[in-house]
């Protein structure tokens, strides 16, 4: 009791000094595991692949010097460089608010008073883990010109289907619409954060006469916004990344329509052996991610609402 | 039902008048209600059918001789019963059991450093001030925008020269000890929605600033902990890349690398064993999940702030 | 239609190789036993000189130090000695290569060599880690393409003094020829091969034969391009799920050289050099023409078509032809439950065949402690019965031809399987895309020949594109194949 008293007569006489000095080192001493991680570990790696972008390094033998060769050719004549980044940007742009707004429409339907909801929220995150062949097979047979389910309920509305993976103009549509499968790692974000919105505030609404459609709106969606702004930008960094299911499923085809960023990537690091090469390359894709990534920090004061934004000193 | 708006109107009615389209009114709420729960219903039972497809599909095939698993046109649906293709699978070629210990092994640690570290750095994130925190934090997301694949060797030299930690699960479990973008990103983002009084509320009482983290901050964000556990244990449990450039021994290999093993130069063989070592291989994280959602879902979250 | 529990069983049973422990010890046992003797020759030799100069009771001192000799050469400890090796089985062949390895350890007390799996897809990243780590194993396996690169970074040691020293094993009339192509440089070997087999094999099922009444390909005369058309037409029956097709296997650029343009008097790039492209020129557009004729003719199936499930419709049965390779008999065999066979491929214009042969090797790295024990094994792992063992009792076609007999033998092969054997013989060249960047120049031209069959390219635009494509990359190669040696 003593202490505390003191403590406080302490920080109001010297609020701006000692406590603000004490909440930095808490901060640094909160951040530190990270911190320390990250120098140890990341660090290195990280400055390692900066200065090899300015080598010419096949891995198997040590790296030779070549200065920004490397930059030059990616801007210069490289001819899959604009190619990869378009498609990848489209790829991008069409899949993240897709992927959002239909997450967070499951989420929401997930967390209704339906019954047996465990057991749908489980069936709606099964494609999210499931991996490697299962989804290449599945979805061979889901977007089959011939009998694929895609295709037949196009029919049923008349529209006749067209060769999905297998035509290089409808190759990343399909690829689009497979990534809203794994729609459940988002959903299960979703529904933490449906989870954390107060009772009171619904009931506060509903006392106000809000039907549904303005509940959502009024407190739903804005209370959800730090949520979706987290999938926004996670979605965002992921995407531009995105590697395996194209590795698998069409391997850059058909004619390289569906060649993304870090496919080519990969393929010049490992099927080439141009290791100094791939890591200019990620480096340009680092660049147009944290350009993407920027902007949406700018643009999030607009509509991203905090109960308690991290306070400026 | 619990509609505090109708409860009200019921109290008042011999009070209001109400007209034929105001008794219309509540009626259809009621029909309105019935239309929105099969629309819920209708559309759940359709998203179930197209996203449980691969895992039926994986049953089936796995309950195939070898010799049915390619079929024209493909089969969803069960048509045999070759139970034994399951101790088969994980017995045979190669020691799967084993793997599924190692993997387990690795998820759970990874999972418990994760929720320690990134709980700790998002708080430091989200709640307190300091000088370079928001360039740390810009610093934090940056890490995440350089693809993998670049600082993937330099990390292995790191590792096995450096520190000598070739062929252990060291390099695979000690750097969730050290926070995960990921984590960090996500809690910081669930510490920011809870109101700042009672933080105050919390000073003004004499805590200190572990004692609001550890009782206060954790309880309230218990669905985005479990969130990251979930994440950092499927993503543990998934991932091949990081067993594979570290173990050369193969009785240290886990679940997910074993199953690449079956993927041949020229085709995938054996494709039976390889979905019922791929049922193996997801059942658990279901399990866990159909379970685990009990936990941190039921439990909403009061601001205990008294209006 | 399919086969009962008890037929699937008794084809797991005779599918097993017929070498077993017993006969790979004996003849490894020889064969170590023969090199252990041969280490110690010089040791006697040098002491019997010593002897012989002093003058003392000249027999028995002879017969005491030859007795201390024996004696010295029998105890003589050598320090254990531990090997790694990295392979890249799909895991229902890997059981095989573990047996292989307990069966070398047995009969090398003081080596103990250990296996390590990796998955195909990984295996080049794993191996560029560890050498970018310095801690490659003692021994690697290597694909054709990635063999060159492996030399000119120095990451091989050459096996070419083992080789000098041992005239027994290195009978170069028993090495298939375009085995060993990939894996020389500058006129030394560095990895040995293992293995050598055909791309171009036509694998056909005789049920839709039959029923068609068709006769078999190159039953009754040396069929041609025409007769495969023929057939194939003839054979392409039904709509629907009833469809069947009657050729499936349209060019890839990887075997576009050796399998398709060398009949037509064309080719894509000048094998070895991989200096200059001659994919503008008429013959190669001609060929493309007849081919993409074939597939608009309707006896192929579409990418979308055969895309159904991984694997191939050959394997369903509702594709009566496919073009494959010899290894293609591996996923073949389990699951097409018709009766099949392989065939030789059609004859082209000119009046010849022609295959591309491909293969891998393994070799010793630079990052051996024991050069001399991973040549110990390398050794044992190419003997004629190392091969036996390994691969042809189990239908992998081996790189040795006194290995070819066993692969006539198991069941794991078609049932001509003497076909693959007269392809090697006849006609097979390796003329594959092995130089440094050779995977540039077939990741350029791939996805060009896509728009062929895509129809988004006539044959003439595809060519002309390739060459535009391909030609900068090809001039890089000049370097490498002066330095190579190599004469186009």
């Amino acid at each position: 009791m003593e202490r505390t008293a003191k403590l406080a007569t302490r920080t109001r006489r010297r609020r701006l000094g000692a406590t603000a000095r004490r909440e930095e080192r808490e901060l640094y001493l909160f951040i530190g595991p990270w911190l320390i991680g990250l120098v140890l570990f990341y660090a290195g790696p990280i400055v390692a692949s900066a200065s090899m972008s300015l080598t010419e390094w096949p891995m198997l033998s040590s790296p030779r010097w070549v200065g920004f060769a490397n930059y030059a050719e990616i801007l210069g004549s490289d001819a899959l460089f604009g190619k990869v980044l378009f498609n990848t940007v489209y790829y991008v742009v069409f899949s993240v608010p897709l992927g959002i707004i239909l997450a967070l429409v499951i989420a929401i339907l997930l967390n209704q008073k339906v019954r047996w909801l465990p057991l749908f929220r489980t069936i709606y995150y099964i494609p999210s883990l499931v991996t490697g062949v299962s989804v290449a097979v599945v979805w061979s047979w889901l977007l089959n010109p011939q009998f694929g389910l895609v295709n037949h309920f196009l029919g049923l509305i008349g529209i006749k289907g067209p060769n999905w993976l297998f035509d290089t103009k409808t190759a990343m549509p399909a690829m689009i619409i497979m990534s809203l499968w794994a729609v459940g790692g988002s959903m299960v974000i979703y529904l933490a954060g449906l989870q954390g919105i107060p009772q009171h505030l619904y009931e506060a609404a509903e006392i106000d006469g809000a039907g549904s459609w303005a509940r959502f709106r009024n407190v739903t969606l804005p209370m959800m916004t730090p949520t979706i702004f987290f999938n926004l930008i996670m979605g965002i960094i992921g995407s531009f990344q995105t590697f395996t299911q194209f590795f698998i499923m069409t391997n850059g085809g058909p004619a390289n329509a569906t060649l993304t960023y870090v496919l080519y990537l990969y393929r010049v690091a490992f099927e080439f052996f141009r290791m100094g090469y791939a890591c200019g390359l990620a480096w340009m894709l680092f660049l147009v991610i944290l350009v993407m990534t920027l902007m949406q920090f700018w643009g999030a004061r607009y509509w991203v609402y905090y109960e308690a934004p991290a306070a400026r000193r | 039902m619990g509609d505090p708006a109708v409860a009200l109107e019921r109290d008042y009615e011999p009070l209001v008048k109400r007209t034929l389209v105001q008794r219309y009114w509540r009626e259809s709420k009621k029909v309105r209600h019935a239309v929105w729960l099969t629309l819920v219903y209708g559309l759940l039972l359709f998203g179930s059918a197209v996203f449980i497809i691969p895992l039926i599909w994986m049953v089936s095939t796995s309950l195939r001789p070898e010799w049915e698993v390619y079929s024209y046109p493909p089969k969803v649906l069960p048509n045999f019963f070759l139970w034994r293709n399951y101790p088969e699978g994980m017995t045979r070629l190669l020691p799967f059991p084993r793997f599924l210990v190692n993997t387990m092994t690795i998820s759970v640690g990874n999972v418990l450093g994760n929720l320690v570290s990134c709980s700790m750095a998002a708080f430091g994130f989200a709640r307190l001030r300091g000088r370079g925190r928001d360039f740390l934090f810009g610093l934090l997301l940056s890490t995440m925008m350089l693809p993998p694949v670049v600082t993937m060797i330099p990390q292995f030299i790191l590792f096995t020269r450096l520190l000598g930690w070739g062929n252990t699960y060291k390099p695979l479990m000690v750097p969730a000890w050290f926070g995960w973008p990921f984590g960090i990103f996500l809690l910081r983002q669930f510490l920011m929605t809870i109101p700042v009084e009672l933080d105050d509320a919390a000073r003004i009482d004499g805590a200190s600033t572990y004692r609001i983290f550890l009782r206060i901050m954790l309880p309230l964000i218990k669905p985005a902990l479990a969130t990251v556990a979930i994440f950092a244990f499927v993503g543990n449990w998934n991932n091949f890349m990081g067993p594979l450039i570290y173990i050369s021994d193969m009785t240290k290999y886990t679940m997910a690398l074993g199953l690449r093993l079956f993927q041949g130069q020229h085709a995938t063989y054996n494709q039976h064993y390889v979905m019922a070592v791929s049922v193996v291989n997801v059942a658990p994280i279901l399990v866990l999940f159909f379970f685990a959602q009990q936990q941190f879902i039921q439990g909403v979250t009061l601001t205990g702030i008294k209006g | 239609m399919g086969l009962s529990e008890d037929q699937y069983l008794q084809k797991e049973r005779t599918m097993k190789s017929r070498m077993n422990r017993r006969e790979l010890l004996r003849w490894l046992g020889l064969g170590s036993g023969a090199l252990v003797l041969a280490a110690c020759q010089p040791k006697i030799v040098e002491v019997e000189k010593v002897v012989k100069e002093t003058v003392i009771v000249k027999e028995e001192v002879e017969k005491v130090v030859k007795e201390t000799v024996v004696i010295e050469a029998k105890a003589a400890p050598r320090e254990a000695v531990k090997l790694r090796c990295t392979h890249s089985w799909p895991a229902d062949q890997w059981p095989r290569q573990v047996e292989f390895d307990d069966v070398f350890n047995q009969e090398h007390p003081y080596i103990s060599i250990t296996g390590e799996n990796i998955p195909w897809a990984d295996y080049v990243p794993k191996l560029t880690a560890l050498a970018a780590a310095g801690t490659l194993p003692d021994l690697v396996y290597c694909q054709y393409a990635w063999a060159q690169q492996f030399i000119l970074n120095r990451m091989i040691l050459s096996a070419q003094p083992y080789l000098d020293n041992d005239p027994e094993f290195w009978d170069i009339d028993d090495w298939v020829p375009p085995g060993l192509v990939s894996y020389r440089w500058q006129g030394e070997q560095y990895l040995l091969p293992y293995n050598e087999g055909p791309t171009n094999l036509i694998y056909f099922n005789k049920r839709i034969f039959d029923e068609a009444g068709v006769p078999y390909p190159h039953s009754n005369k040396d069929w041609t391009l025409d007769d495969l058309w023929d057939y194939a037409k003839e054979l392409t029956t039904g709509e629907g799920a009833d469809k069947i097709w009657g050729y499936d296997g349209l060019p890839s650029i990887w075997i576009i050289n050796g399998d398709i343009l060398k009949t037509w008097d064309a080719e894509f790039w000048n094998d070895p050099c991989e200096t200059k492209s001659r994919m503008h020129e008429e013959n190669a557009i001609k060929c493309l023409e007849w081919w993409l004729e074939l597939y608009k003719s309707g006896v192929a199936p579409t990418p979308a078509e055969a895309e159904t499930v991984p694997g191939n419709p050959f394997a369903y049965g509702v594709v009566a032809m496919v073009k494959g390779a010899s290894w293609d008999n591996r996923w073949i065999k389990p699951n097409l439950k018709d009766p099949y066979d392989v065939a030789h491929a059609p004859v082209g214009p000119n009046g010849k065949r022609s295959s591309t042969s491909a293969g891998s090797a393994y070799g010793i790295t630079k990052d051996t402690k024991h050069p001399d024990d991973a040549w110990v094994y390398l050794r044992a792992y190419n003997t004629t019965e190392g091969q036996i063992f390994l691969f042809s009792s189990i239908g992998i076609d081996p790189a040795r031809w006194s290995a070819w007999p066993a692969y006539f033998e198991t069941d794991a092969t078609p049932d001509s399987a003497e076909v693959v054997m007269e392809v090697m013989e006849q006609y097979a060249e390796h003329n594959l895309l092995d130089s440094p960047h050779g995977r540039e120049i077939s990741t350029a031209a791939q996805p060009l020949l896509d728009r062929l069959w895509l129809e988004e390219l006539t044959p003439r635009e595809v060519c002309t594109q390739i060459t535009e494509a391909c030609a900068p990359i090809m001039k890089k190669n000049e370097e490498w194949a002066a330095l190579a040696g190599h004469v186009c």
